[in-house]
């Protein structure tokens, strides 16, 4: 099954592939590299026959990336009639310069029966969705989720709502309204026409479907023809050979029974201890003389032990358990004191180490008044912040009780806001999705359900045991999933798993969790989004309310003088950065930024960077497009302080308020616009071997590729084209249409030799976010070295025979 | 990847006969060929994924048919979860901690959910200069937290900080080489010390190094003896040949380029001398017309 292409024009030019059969539609991509790039048209043939034809047109985002045209090149044809198995189709594309047999071609049909779901396999994502109003993809189906956008091309204001069917049945509805960064900065409208569902249990059961995207205001068909999906199950995600989730808990009737019981581990943790029990106690925790509890200490095999009568003075509520097994994981341990208790509900503590706030039981009967079957999850902070890093510092637990004196704990539990930080590094910590719990508080008949902890973590600490039962949990829950708001449990300094390492070793323990999840589960661990959080509380202490770090204690513990290493995604992520330029931009900050009393037009950073650049790169020819005075004064300054001799500058501006002040300077009084200005600044910049360009975005009215194509070409191999001035406002309520951000990526993308070098705007506040693009390609190689350019002046020879 | 192919690669193919095989970056697809041919030779199936697919790829793969590939234009993580688990895969993608990090997990649990062992993985660039150092062909695809602070500079030999001068300058290369979760040959050794089973892992330190990662359950006496073989002084000696011919193909360029480079200099120069010529009788003539205008403003 050769195919060799012939009479064909060549792959640089018109290229595409046939990706495969679904149904009755062959489907592909096909795209033309043409000066003049012209809409292909793709037919399919049998022996000479006509079976189908159609325009590659449909979008695809993934060509898109590819560089393939504008992503406008998926094809779908439906063959009509379908051929028979064997038949060998040849598939070509047809433009305006010839025909090419597409990669694929000739394709076989296969030899199954293309109406019987039992021999075919799953389709492979994605798959266009093009319709004359809708365009869009469908990205993934499974193994969770249902992933894709569909947006319509007419400018209808209201999302499409799209249905999964399979024959006549619906297994989902869903808005098309998700934003999605992708499709907003790359391809039209305002990005908003994503989805993203949870697929539902009943499709995944490991066979194949046969599935329909519709669009529910039409009752009309998106794709072509059914997609084929196989979902897998719960346990086909698990290994084979490894036990299933845990076998429901049978405990014996209790006539005595209470409301709560609490269960919380202890390993070789006395000093935690103390305090957690002293959370735990009716004194400490507000409201609980109403409530029944019980509070059941596991001591996990310390040494020395836990003392029984020591464990009674905290209550009479309080009592400890000795479990019959001692092994290095507490699953087991906890499932035994678990099935001792007497509560309707549990609430389960594996890491005794963890102090509570004074509202915790409170606010957990709150939830469960309202619904009785609630979940109820208390967020993770740490005392004194991030131990992972302190531990590695010399931080001690001598200094962590001088932080509980400080705030005379427990006087105001609450006051332990004032001396932790969240766990998460997440700007939102209150209302993040939820990895893990050290308080999950639940009905004892739905742990019981679902087997408690999972024995079959046998680590020490018990790995992602914790993890799983949260999870498990809150997949079997009847009622809501309740976060609790204001309160939290605060994680005391201790010879913890991963709490308490540094960083490489924690990175090697929770991987070597998250794989024996796998071995167990099938899948990697999926924490609990919050779209499946209910929220409920307040905040008692005004130190609660945000993550971002303050002097919250006049004095000082003197751990270190370390600096801690942070991680910039962390703290402050794309979206952060993308909100303090735009505040920057719309409060118009850079025009206090000057430069020897004249304004540059930049923020500081901006400054920082281009006198980077030219000290990386020694420019000795600048042109500077519509900059504004300052800048170009401070340019002139940096090439002098840098002392690259015989470096120009080039200012163009149609303002007459640019003066020259140095002899390296040229002012140009034009539209930066005139075709004419560009010549003679190709002229100006002559043999300079390294040419910078600066071109301020507001300069001009047609600020469009074209336009950077033309001030690229000035460019030298390696050197930048800085576009000033590219920072927008107000991205987060789609104010701005980014249409610089646009310009610079289609500019950016295929073929071309620059590259968007965002390593040059991490300093956060920049006017030009995505404006420095390096000229990374386009170098000659010794191989396509032209000998005749050498010939510098053939017609000049006689001025140096006789210069005189 | 292509150079590894007649001495390691091949052996390895015709010692365990894969029938499913997965490429991860095809780029020129020279090595896409080799693969493609011994798949028609043996009845074999190979899934290409290359979310850029180059020119040269497609006029490989049009060579071939539906019977031994199914090519993909996707990112590998979106591919491989759709994808029957391979026998071998080859891994010459996105040379950064996270994706090849994710790539070898994915395999795995692809691999396990069907019953089966996981691929025998060979990796491209697991030397230098990847090999501690992440590089980024599309750095806005991943999040944060998965990439380093990065430059479009080059690298250097012994040298952790980028350099204008250096190799692969066009391509987003991390700033810095080392550290925890940086680059191609430190995502497989915490691949191997997290994914819970056992592995024979070797390594071919050059042509910018392969990695041989073998499961326990896919070894066999066979492949090991062959893979014991790569290692040999026998083998080393001709890698050393290999690596000397490619030393000589690099100089004679160097020697081609160096003189390209003269004929251009010199050229520059002969420019620079017509300009100043130029430019003198410019003020040559200048200085006429001005005493010409003397004269007869005197007269």
């Amino acid at each position: 099954m050769i195919n060799t292409p012939s009479n064909s024009i060549p792959l640089d030019v018109l290229e595409g592939v046939v990706d495969g059969l679904t149904g009755n539609v062959l489907r592909g991509w096909a795209c033309s590299h043409d000066t003049a790039p012209s809409q292909l048209h793709v037919e399919v043939r049998a022996e000479g026959i006509l079976l189908g034809s159609g325009a590659a047109t449909m979008f695809r985002a993934d060509l898109a990336h590819a560089g393939k045209g504008d992503g406008h090149c998926a094809f779908a044809v439906t063959l009509d009639p379908i051929p028979e198995a064997g038949a060998v189709l040849t598939v070509i594309a047809v433009g305006a310069n010839g025909v090419q047999p597409l990669v694929g071609s000739p394709f076989t049909m296969p030899d199954h029966d293309l109406t019987s779901s039992s021999t075919r396999h799953a389709d492979i994502l994605p798959l266009p969705i093009g319709l004359a109003r809708l365009q869009g993809s469908l990205d993934q189906c499974g193994p969770d989720r249902l992933h894709g956008w569909a947006r319509w091309l007419d400018g209808t204001n209201v999302s499409p709502v799209l249905s999964l069917y399979e024959g006549d049945h619906e297994w989902l509805r869903f808005d098309a309204n998700q934003w999605r960064p992708d499709i907003s900065e790359i391809h039209q409208g305002d990005g908003c026409c994503g989805f993203d569902v949870l697929l539902p249990e009943g499709l995944r059961d490991d066979r194949l479907h046969v599935l329909e995207l519709r669009i529910t205001e039409a009752d009309a068909i998106l794709l072509k023809a059914p997609f084929h999906a196989r979902i897998p199950s719960a346990s086909m995600n698990r290994t084979p050979g490894t036990s299933t989730s845990p076998a429901p808990l049978v405990r014996d009737a209790s006539s005595d029974k209470v409301t709560l019981s609490v269960i919380v581990n202890f390993y070789n943790m006395r000093r935690e201890a103390a305090r957690t029990l002293a959370s735990l106690s009716s004194d400490y925790q507000i409201g609980s003389d109403a409530l029944d509890y019980e509070v059941l200490c596991v001591d996990n095999g310390s040494d020395p032990p836990l003392e029984a009568e020591w464990v009674a003075s905290f209550g009479p509520q309080f009592r400890l358990i000795r479990p019959s097994r001692q092994l290095s994981s507490p699953c087991a341990a906890l499932n035994e004191a678990a099935l001792m208790a007497r509560g309707k509900y549990v609430a389960v503590m594996i890491d005794g180490a963890h102090v509570l706030t004074p509202g915790t039981f409170r606010e957990a009967l709150q939830a469960w008044r309202e619904h009785p079957d609630a979940v109820v999850a208390l967020r993770q902070w740490f005392i004194g912040g991030d131990q992972r890093w302190l531990t590695l510092v010399g931080y001690t637990r001598e200094q962590e009780d001088q932080l509980f004196e400080r705030i005379r704990w427990p006087l105001n539990g609450y006051d332990l806001f004032r001396i932790g930080s969240p766990m998460s590094d997440n700007p939102e910590p209150w209302f993040d999705g939820i990895t893990e719990t050290n308080c999950l508080m639940l009905p004892t008949a739905l742990y019981d359900r679902i087997g408690g902890f999972d024995e079959g973590f046998d680590q020490a600490g018990g790995g992602f045991a914790n993890l799983d039962l949260w999870r498990r949990a809150s997949t079997s829950a009847a009622a809501p999933l309740v976060a609790l708001v204001g309160e939290a449990s605060f994680h005391q300094f201790h010879g913890g798993t991963t709490t308490n390492v540094d960083d490489l070793e924690k990175d090697l323990r929770v991987r070597s969790y998250a794989n024996a999840y796998r071995t167990l589960r099938g899948g990697d661990f999926v924490r609990v989004e919050r779209g499946s959080l209910t929220f409920r509380g307040h905040m008692s202490s005004e130190f609660a309310t945000g993550m971002r770090q303050r002097t919250l204690m006049p004095m000082h513990l003197g751990v270190t003088e370390q600096i801690r290493p942070g991680r910039l995604s962390a703290h402050f992520d794309d979206g952060a950065q993308s909100h303090l330029m735009s505040v920057y931009a719309e409060c118009d900050l850079k025009r206090d930024v000057r430069w020897l009393g004249l304004p540059t037009g930049v923020a500081p950073a901006d400054l920082v960077s281009i006198q980077e650049i030219i000290h990386q790169i020694r420019p000795d020819a600048v042109i500077a497009v519509g900059a504004e005075a300052g800048l170009v004064g401070f340019i002139d300054n940096t090439l002098q302080a840098v002392d690259i001799v015989g470096a120009r500058i080039l200012h163009v501006t149609n303002s007459a308020t640019s003066t020259t002040r140095s002899s390296r300077m040229t002012s140009l009084h034009v539209r930066p616009d005139d075709p004419a200005t560009v010549t003679y600044a190709r002229d100006w910049a002559g043999g300079a071997e390294t040419v910078l360009v600066l071109h301020a975005v507001d300069s001009t009215d047609n600020f469009s590729p074209t336009t950077l194509q033309t001030w690229g070409q000035l460019v030298s191999h390696r050197s930048f084209l800085i576009c000033l001035g590219t920072v927008f406002g107000q991205p987060w309520l789609g104010y701005s249409n980014r249409q610089h951000f646009r310009t610079i990526r289609e500019f950016a993308t295929g073929n071309s030799p620059f590259v968007i070098d965002r390593s040059w705007t991490r300093q956060l506040v920049s006017t030009c976010p995505y404006g420095y693009l390096r000229k990374v390609g386009g170098n000659i190689k010794a191989t396509q070295y032209d000998a005749a350019l050498d010939d510098i002046a053939p017609d000049q020879q006689a001025l140096l025979e006789n210069p005189q | 990847m292509n150079r590894f192919w007649p001495r390691y690669i091949r052996p390895l193919f015709e010692t365990v006969q894969p029938k499913r095989i997965m490429e991860i970056g095809a780029e020129f697809g020279w090595n896409t060929r080799h693969i493609l041919s011994y798949c028609r030779a043996h009845g074999a199936h190979a899934d290409i994924i290359d979310p850029a697919p180059l020119p040269s790829l497609l006029e490989e793969l049009a060579q071939f048919g539906p019977a031994e590939y199914r090519f993909l234009a996707l990112k590998s993580l979106a591919a491989i979860p759709q994808l029957e688990a391979p026998d071998i895969a080859l891994i010459d993608g996105d040379h950064n901690w996270a994706t090849v990090f994710r790539e070898l997990n994915l395999l795995q649990a692809r691999a396990e959910q069907t019953g089966q062992a996981p691929p025998i993985v060979l990796s491209h660039d697991a030397a230098w200069p990847y090999a501690r150092r992440d590089m980024y062909y599309s750095p806005d695809d991943l999040d944060g937290w998965q990439r380093h602070p990065y430059s479009y500079k080059g690298m250097v030999p012994n040298q952790s900080e980028l350099d204008e001068r250096g190799v692969n300058g066009w391509l987003a290369n991390a700033t810095h080489e080392g550290g925890p979760r940086n680059g191609v040959l430190t995502a497989i050794e915490d691949y191997i010390a997290s994914a819970g089973i056992e592995f024979t892992f070797r390594k071919l330190p050059f042509f910018n190094g392969l990695s041989i990662l073998v499961p326990a359950a896919r070894m066999t006496p066979a492949l090991q003896t062959l893979i014991d073989s790569f290692f040999s002084a026998e083998s080393m000696l001709a890698a050393c040949e290999s690596l000397e011919a490619d030393g000589m193909q690099l100089r004679a360029m160097l020697s081609q380029t160096e003189t390209c480079l003269g004929r251009r200099t010199e050229a520059l120069q002969r420019a620079r001398a017509i300009i100043e010529a130029q430019r003198r009788q410019i003020a040559e003539l200048e200085r006429g017309i001005a005493a010409e205008h003397g004269t007869q403003d005197a007269a």
